[in-house]
């Protein structure tokens, strides 16, 4: 699971093998419409999301990748500092209760860069 | 030597080429004597293009004079056409930088300017001083086209059989996009358009072949600078490594056109009459037409249609930069992992395990691969060179981190085993590092016996030599792979049974791992649709 610094955040699962093949150049004004993230993907959900004003543990989120747009709720507790337990259900209205664990993610791509190619690099 | 000038002023009659001649001595100033400084810039150029065109290693040399005609691979052509030059006697830094590599142009640049002074000097005090290079500058823009043509196409017939940037494997299908370095990503990005790959290979052949004429070489000059001058700049932008000999090719490119761009200027700029006067030595007498047109006919022979033919072969047998020999065929294919036994007991797959294997690839080739979630000494090079044996043809594994580990195998399919040695060997004594003591590679490695492969198994799997295609064998495969052994370096092992169940739908892997642990793995394969969709050219051959 992804939490972007936009109000983004995607799921990894071979459950969402449909696939968002939208092959034009547009030029969205919305966020709600900005779906580059989503599109030409396969195996990822990808959700927008916002607070649920009524309650401060509540997210509200709409998938992007699919084109029937689902809205669900999830909410989530805080514990010990970083980790996280989220309460909901998924598309199919099944509940689930998952906890996760940060993973201080390393990119290649960057440590190369920052590294040089001819480093001796472990990773 | 005489000039002819009749192929230009080709007007009616000699009045109008009078008027012509004079308008041209008057305004376009090429029959005039060149200036003090033109000469002596032209002399730094004369020896500046001459060093950067001659190969410097005696390797080079060796290599011309050992290769096996009767039976070429496309390497031996392709390392005739690609060598490196300048002068290289005093180093390769200024300063104590390597410039990023440039620091054998700014040497060779400085050496140039020298012997131009002295030149300078001698000619004065000889008063022996010539009013223009003409004739001088034309055989120097031959050697600079045909050196850039050759070298190019080298690089060009890489591409039009795509097998520079080969298609990804089923290992890196299933690497995260974080996972790998930009340089990776890029060629992949290519590699899974083998069509795509085909064009850039059409724009490198295009302008070198139009380098190898008079006529054309303005055009070629042309395309090599932009096809170039955008291939330079990926290299810096993505690491890929070979900036220089792009920029090579980029500055070749802008000496050849710098011929044209006064009078270009003038046309197209200044919108004047522009009539082009050109010189070229007259090699009128019949033994000067043998030797120009056999020359000729030697270099499009060898580099265009030879090299043709030898690329050919390599895309479709032994397309250098992927193993060349098959896999076995019932495991081909993307496996999870149901079940992993570590000495007898099943660990359980969890974020912070570190034993488990997960996403096992065999692939059409003699490779296996798994992830762990354990870091791993990665090599970041670009798996490229020329390897002749299988192990190390290193594509699918550099610039390719997400804790994967790629093995290469050989199979005993009688008896249904695998003995299988990591592909991985960054760091472990190759390019002239100091290998760590404590690289647990190196302790792992001494773990199996130097006859890990019993007899009767080696005397199965046989020769590596005569695996591919029969056309594919060439000389140098045979003097290769038995000097490949003898760098080997120590590598990590595996030995496994292998059961396939249902044309490998099930697969259990049975047997000793890298620390020498008794494993059990049980893989189930996994179909998978990849949104990329195959090309109708693929390389290699693994029935």
């Amino acid at each position: 699971m992804v939490f972007e610094r936009w109000a983004s955040l995607s799921v990894k699962s071979p459950q969402f093998s449909e696939v968002n093949e939208l092959n034009v150049e547009i030029i969205p004004v919305k966020n709600s419409q900005r779906n580059f993230e989503a599109e030409g993907i396969q195996g990822w959900e990808i959700y927008s999301y916002e607070s649920d004003d009524n309650s401060p543990n509540r997210l509200v989120l709409h998938t992007r990748k699919t084109p029937k747009k689902i809205r669900l709720t999830w909410d989530y507790e805080q514990i010990d500092g970083n980790r996280l337990i989220l309460n909901g259900a998924n598309e199919q209205g099944v509940n689930f209760k998952a906890l996760l664990v940060p993973i201080e993610k390393k990119y290649l791509i960057e440590e190369a860069f920052k590294s040089g190619r001819r480093s001796k690099l472990s990773l | 030597m005489n000039l002819t000038k009749d192929r230009i002023y080709d007007l009616p009659d000699t009045k109008a080429k009078d008027q012509e001649l004079k308008l041209e001595k008057k305004d376009f100033g090429i029959l005039k004597p060149w200036k003090p400084y033109q000469r002596f810039l032209f002399r730094i150029a004369f020896v500046f293009f001459l060093l950067m065109s001659i190969p410097t290693s005696s390797s080079w040399y060796q290599h011309l004079f050992q290769m096996d005609w009767t039976s070429l691979h496309y390497r031996d052509l392709y390392d005739l056409a690609r060598f490196s030059s300048g002068f290289s006697w005093v180093g390769n830094h200024v300063f104590g930088s390597n410039l990023h590599g440039y620091a054998n142009w700014v040497i060779t640049f400085l050496v140039s300017v020298a012997v131009a002074i002295l030149w300078t000097v001698g000619v004065l005090a000889l008063k022996k001083e010539r009013k223009e290079y003409n004739i001088l500058y034309y055989w120097l823009r031959v050697i600079v086209r045909y050196r850039a043509g050759i070298g190019i196409i080298g690089f060009g017939f890489t591409k039009l059989f795509p097998v520079q940037m080969p298609y990804p494997s089923e290992g890196l299908l299933n690497t995260a996009f974080g996972d790998f370095t930009a340089q990776k990503i890029f060629w992949l990005s290519i590699g899974i358009v083998p069509w795509y790959q085909v064009f850039t290979g059409v724009v490198e052949l295009a302008a070198g072949t139009l380098l190898f004429f008079r006529k054309t070489e303005a055009l070629g000059a042309a395309l090599l600078i932009s096809a170039l001058g955008t291939i330079t700049y990926v290299n810096f932008a993505y690491e890929g490594g070979v900036h220089v000999y792009a920029s090579y090719f980029t500055l070749y490119g802008l000496f050849i056109l710098g011929y044209y761009i006064p009078r270009l200027y003038r046309l197209l700029i200044l919108e004047k009459v522009t009539t082009p006067v050109d010189y070229f030595p007259d090699l009128g007498k019949t033994w000067q037409k043998a030797i120009r047109y056999g020359l000729k006919i030697i270099v499009i022979g060898v580099f265009l249609v030879w090299l043709f033919y030898l690329q050919f072969v390599n895309f479709l047998y032994d397309p250098y930069k992927q193993p060349s020999i098959a896999g076995v065929k019932e495991l081909r294919g993307y496996y999870e992992v149901v079940e992993f036994k570590l000495n007898g007991e099943t660990v359980v797959p969890s974020p912070d395990e570190v034993q488990r294997w997960k996403e096992v690839t065999f692939e059409k080739w003699s490779s296996m691969t798994f992830t762990v979630n354990q870091a791993q000494i990665l090599d970041l090079s670009n798996g490229g060179g020329s390897p002749m044996r299988d192990i190390n043809r290193t594509f699918e594994i550099t610039g390719v981190a997400g804790g994967r580990k790629v093995f290469f195998y050989e199979a005993d399919t009688i008896n249904k085993v695998l003995y299988l040695q990591n592909k991985n060997v960054a760091g472990l004594g190759r390019r002239n590092s100091e290998p760590d003591p404590n690289d647990t590679r190196i302790v792992n490695a001494s773990l199996y016996p130097d006859d890990w492969i019993p007899e009767y198994s080696r005397d199965l799997i046989g020769d590596e030599i005569p695996k591919i295609h029969p056309l594919a064998q060439s000389t140098r495969r045979k003097i290769e792979i038995p000097r490949e052994k003898q760098w080997e370096v120590p590598r990590e092992k595996l030995i496994l049974n292998y059961r396939a169940e249902n044309k490998g739908e099930k697969v259990i892997l049975q047997g000793t791992n890298e620390k020498m642990e008794q494993i059990e793995v049980h893989l189930k394969r996994k179909k998978k649709d990849y949104l990329l969709s195959k090309s109708s050219l693929d390389a290699g051959k693994y029935d």
